[in-house]
């Protein structure tokens, strides 16, 4: 690499130290090495300055929240799944109920069919609604999963 | 609620607002606070209209968080607030401009460190002052906050490679003076 070129690869450099061949150029080269490292010093000196005097704003806007109107989901993913739960139990425990018992005794077992067709159907919309307004959440979830292994 | 960890990733802490914990919001804002109070500062150039930036975007970001949809990162989600309420905000201050002289107690620096840094400040107010302010503000997100290119994109709206040649051409600049200062050592 020439110096020129090395030049040229310095505006165009993103991160803060020198990689491959451009390192290797600046070993043996002390005026492009030089450079660089007053480039770098100069962006990291410039990054540094904290506005050290100015006050932590946590206090300030904590004492704000309770005023403002709170973020929620539409529906949160817990009272979702209680909902699911819910529909679930009440699946399992209406062929118990006595009425059920004297429905299917007046209409016999063809009675049965449409029921089923009716809970499939709300299960089918209730999961379909809460994957559509959940996705980002789940997507999340998913990826933590993924990530965890 | 168990209380969060210091080490709570942001999205967990979100999670935990969106159920309703308000004072979990207080973590971001400790965490972020810095980059929107200097932001605010080059918007404002004065500490207390600093402080009252920081307020508006952290209100906005808590009041609006519902909409984050994690496409982002959050400091990037924050980032865009800032930016907008900046740029949107009508200011006596004049046009966005880099730090040049920080508010008492900050660190101290040598007097070389210092007048590099005032080198530094100089070239990239250059480099800005050449810029219609909207872009003016990618600089100080490229050089100063360390952003990628793709999120300040995410964060202003520009394309990658507008913000790209803007920084392209500050570097140039800052170089060359950083090089005219060495050379004449
Ligand atoms: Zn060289």
């Amino acid at each position: 690499m020439t110096c020129t070129q090395f030049d040229m690869l310095m505006d165009t450099q993103d991160i803060p130290s020198l990689s491959g061949d451009m390192a290797a150029h600046a070993d043996s080269c002390p005026s492009c090495a030089a450079q660089a490292a007053a480039y770098f010093a100069a962006l990291a000196l410039y990054r540094l300055p904290e506005l050290a005097s100015s006050r932590d704003l946590t206090p300030r806007i904590s004492a704000l929240l309770p005023f403002l109107p709170a973020p929620r989901r539409l529906v949160a993913m817990r009272d979702w799944l209680a909902a699911g739960v819910l529909l679930l139990i009440s699946m399992v425990l209406v062929p118990l109920l006595a009425e059920f018992r004297l429905l299917n005794a007046s209409y016999g077992n063809g009675y049965t069919v449409p029921m089923a067709l009716v809970l499939g159907i709300s299960v089918t919309i209730y999961a379909g609604i809460f994957i559509v307004s959940h996705q980002e959440q789940l997507a999340r979830l998913l990826r933590n999963t993924l990530s965890a292994r | 609620m168990s209380p969060l960890g210091p080490e709570a990733t942001d999205t967990e802490i979100i999670e935990r607002v969106l159920d309703g914990d308000r004072d979990a919001f207080a973590q971001l804002v400790r965490r972020y606070q810095r980059r929107v109070l200097r932001l605010g500062y080059g918007f404002c150039k004065d500490s207390d209209a600093a402080e009252d930036f920081a307020q508006d975007v952290f209100v906005k970001a808590y009041v609006g968080l519902a909409g984050f949809k994690g496409r982002s990162s959050f400091s990037t989600w924050l980032t865009r607030i800032a930016y907008n309420t900046g740029i949107n905000a009508k200011r006596k201050a004049g046009r966005y401009e880099p730090l040049e002289s920080e508010p008492q107690d900050v660190k101290n620096f040598s007097p070389e460190e210092e007048h590099i840094r005032m080198e530094t400040v100089a070239s990239l107010k250059r480099a800005m002052a050449a810029l219609p302010e909207k872009y003016a503000v990618c600089l100080d997100l490229y050089f100063r906050e360390g952003m990628k290119y793709g999120d300040i994109s995410d964060a202003t709206g520009f394309p990658v490679n507008t913000i790209k040649s803007h920084v392209f051409r500050a570097k140039h600049e800052l170089r060359l003076a950083l090089g005219a200062e060495g050379d004449g050592l």
